[in-house]
């Protein structure tokens, strides 16, 4: 099975934003990101787009707006994730350019919504998000949102909730490494995910070719996903790339955008 | 609604050689149109039966289950004058949920009838492998085919479905892939309908090549 690299883009429908254990930092808007980062020129590097809907000032409907501005550019698959509330904002994000919807707080708060996305979208369209991290005891917890207040909960039954519910993937994100660019913690994902045969995501922590290579390498990870825009500026994603496939790891390949241009 | 892409209505009397695309209310649409608007492609957007008919080319695009998709085709009417289309000649292919539309019934949704238009049923994946295929796989073409260049087929392609095509003819099958220790049908041709199970419109330069090379087919295959 081939591996892939998945971008992820923290996006409040005008600005974008890095991430460092879940708190913001702003970079600029969608001109300043292509001034800076070629984002459009990234994107001929991943296999796909994860767009994250942060701070949620705006509304759904005008977020849906500037989603179809971002994507119009952009040939490989969309996921779109960010309090999504009810099934008129999922159909918004579809028509809007989404391919794949992200769910991490409705997994717990909103269930029915997921299965109402999977039964009108198919559960390939549905993603989970666990965001796991030390409970200060020792112990690997979730952060999640649950009736407005952040809470831990435990990890095991997280799992067998996401696990039940029919999704496509799931992402694990590490909420202790986010934004760090020390790494992957790989061993918690043999922990967390044990034999599930749903297909896992690793987020949090890459800051180098070598962290994404690696951890593509292992058995239990289908993808990884980076939003650390400045660790992996100009050909990082490529040279990432070519450092996975150098250890053997099966990536696809694919014609230049240029051809059509 | 009329949401279209360089068409002059000049040809809404006439059979159109521009491009008609399929909404059913779900699906990755904005995806699909977005691809056509990058290669430069006429395209419409058909949502009601009586449009169906004016167009040689029709793609009916695909993210969504088997089910909610057939009801909302049944709802609009959009089936029949699709298997009318298709019956006339004018030229089909699916994409993705799309491709599985055209098959008889699926697994997915057992009580509902499918286009009918490829004989064959939609599948679950096979089991011992993961619960979806998502990502780029490599496709081997296995036939030549008017709807897909031979060549643009044997390369990597954005694939995400739980379900595949398996047509009751082997002949229908004119891609595979590997999912797992098997090969699956992932590009299928019955006379004038086709269908991948990919996303073209999702797989960087060699997707858009093979949008392209559908959207610019001219004749009919007789």
């Amino acid at each position: 099975m081939k591996k892939r690299i998945i971008l992820g883009l923290l996006f409040d429908g005008t600005n974008f934003y890095l991430s460092r254990n879940f708190r913001l930092q702003k970079l600029g808007d969608l001109n300043w990101l292509q001034e800076n980062f070629q984002i459009f020129d990234l994107t001929s590097y991943v296999d796909e787009i994860a767009v994250f809907h942060v701070q949620r000032r705006m509304s759904s409907a005008d977020f849906a707006v500037a989603l179809r501005e971002l994507t119009r550019r952009i040939f490989v698959p969309v996921s779109v994730g960010g309090g999504l509330r009810d099934m008129g904002e999922v159909d918004g994000m579809f028509r809007s350019g989404a391919d794949r919807l992200m769910f991490s707080n409705s997994v717990w708060g909103q269930p029915g919504l997921l299965r109402a996305t999977s039964e009108k979208y198919g559960e390939q369209a549905t993603v989970g998000v666990i965001n796991f991290m030390a409970d200060g005891s020792g112990h690997t917890a979730v952060r999640r949102v649950r009736d407005g207040r952040l809470e831990m909960a435990d990890i095991d039954k997280a799992v067998s909730c996401v696990q039940n519910l029919g999704l496509g993937e799931v992402v694990l994100q590490s909420v202790d490494k986010d934004g760090t660019g020390q790494g992957f913690p790989l061993p918690e994902i043999h922990k967390i995910w044990g034999s599930s045969n749903i297909p896992v995501i690793a987020a949090g922590g890459f800051g180098s070719t070598t962290h994404i290579a690696e951890c593509l390498a292992d058995e239990h990870v289908e993808a990884v996903l980076t939003s650390n825009l400045l660790a992996f500026l100009g050909d990082g994603l490529a040279r990432a790339r070519a450092q996975a496939v150098g250890i053997g790891t099966d990536m696809a390949r694919w014609n230049s955008l240029e051809t059509f241009s | 609604m009329v949401w279209a892409g360089r068409q002059n209505s000049k040809w809404s009397n006439f059979l159109v050689t521009v491009l008609g695309v399929v909404d059913y209310g779900a699906g990755n649409l904005k995806s699909v149109v977005n691809a056509l608007e990058y290669l430069g492609t006429d395209w419409t957007i058909l949502d009601s039966p009586a449009q169906v008919s004016k167009y040689d080319r029709i793609l009916l695009p695909g993210v969504g289950s088997f089910g909610a998709a057939m009801r909302r085709l049944e709802e609009t009417g959009l089936r029949k004058s699709l298997v009318d289309a298709f019956e006339r000649g004018h030229r089909l292919m699916g994409i993705c949920l799309g491709m599985q539309l055209l098959t008889e019934w699926s697994e997915e949704s057992p009580s509902i009838e499918g286009l009918g238009i490829v004989k064959g049923t939609t599948v679950r994946l096979p089991e011992s492998a993961k619960t979806t295929n998502t990502g780029f796989r490599r496709v081997t073409a296995v036939a030549e085919t008017w709807s897909l260049d031979a060549e643009e087929l044997s390369r990597d392609y954005y694939f995400n479905h739980g379900y595949h095509v398996k047509p009751s003819d082997s002949a229908m099958c004119v891609g595979t892939s590997s999912y797992g220790s098997k090969d699956i049908c992932v590009a299928v041709e019955f006379e004038n309908a086709c269908g991948v199970q990919f996303h073209p419109e999702k797989s960087q330069g060699q997707g858009l090549a093979a949008l392209r090379h559908f959207a610019l087919t001219g004749s009919l295959r007789l």
